[in-house]
């Protein structure tokens, strides 16, 4: 079965050909979530009562900060795939899912900063929340800067699989931070999903938005790998094909 | 467009300060990754260029 799965869906023949009709479908659905997001969270949605229209940041920093988290935790699972059973597919998943996890994780910083100083009066503080979304952003950096190092292909893909499966401990610790410590930070607002702490009026843009979010990065993790295939298989005659038309 | 209309999202409550640039660095950032694919595509395309003249 394993065997099967990976001769015909995770070589990257058939990964390049099965995820061609993904894209247009994935462009569409992105842009309508962030057409929506966007004038909803911008022009629609009630200003809080006690932040204002300052509030509407959030539809910016929520969605990057959990796309950042969910694109570590796949480069994780990746990262495992790929040192168990040595998947091409998955080392490329690993390795482009950093590059986009970083600058999801540089607009979380950037825009909660840019949040912070109307409301906290300050554009940063060493809170348990901000240092850990800060370490989580060094990780991803450090992925990166491993792999550039390391000129051997499979030492690179072992060690930085080694590297973003160890990183995974932040991520509980960056979720329960503003729990287990008392924080500046605010807490959970989407993890109570039977007691939401936001009024469906302004949650409604904010979903569409981590949609969008998320549909941008399998857009761009599709996009990029496609072209990583490319490049590792480019003496392959089935390359030379795709590049024929 | 009434230009006080304009005047009045732009300021946004008086978060405009804030608010636009939060959402001017996330479409920049949305863009730079595209243009990162584009350039790489560019490159790729220059190399399986050269490779087809190589077989040649």
């Amino acid at each position: 079965m394993w065997n099967w799965l990976k001769q015909n869906f995770l070589s990257p023949k058939s990964f390049y050909a099965s995820t061609t009709p993904l894209l247009p479908w994935m462009t569409i659905a992105f842009v309508l979530c962030f057409g929506y997001g966007m004038i909803d969270g911008l022009f629609i949605a009630p200003a809080d009562y006690q932040q204002g229209d300052g509030f509407r940041i959030i539809y910016v920093h929520v969605p990057s900060a959990f796309a950042a988290m969910a694109i570590y935790l796949m480069m994780a699972v990746a990262a495992f795939i790929t040192l168990v059973w040595r998947v091409k597919i998955a080392a490329i998943c690993m390795s482009v899912s950093a590059r986009i996890g970083a600058w999801f994780t540089f607009l979380a910083l950037v825009t909660g900063s840019i949040w912070g100083k109307p409301m906290w009066g300050t554009w940063w503080i060493w809170d348990a929340r901000l240092t850990s979304m800060l370490i989580l952003f060094f990780l991803y950096v450090g992925f990166i800067a491993l792999q550039s190092v390391i000129s051997d292909q499979q030492n690179r893909e072992r060690a930085s699989a080694v590297i973003a499966i160890v990183g995974v401990i932040n991520l509980p610790i960056i979720h329960y931070s503003v729990i287990w410590w008392n924080t500046l930070h605010q807490g959970p607002t989407l993890s109570q999903f039977a007691k939401p702490s936001i009024a469906p009026a302004m949650l409604h843009p904010l979903l569409a938005m981590i949609a969008a979010f998320m549909l941008f990065y399998g857009l761009i993790l599709l996009l990029r790998m496609r072209n990583q295939i490319l490049l590792r298989d480019a003496k392959s005659q089935w390359v030379q094909e795709v590049f024929a038309k | 467009m009434n230009i006080g209309y304009l005047l009045n999202i732009l300021n946004m409550g008086g978060y405009g300060f804030y608010v636009w640039p939060a959402w001017c660095i996330t479409l920049f950032v949305f863009g730079f990754n595209l243009f990162l694919f584009a350039r790489e595509k560019k490159q790729l395309k220059k190399i399986l260029q050269h490779q087809s003249r190589q077989s040649i």
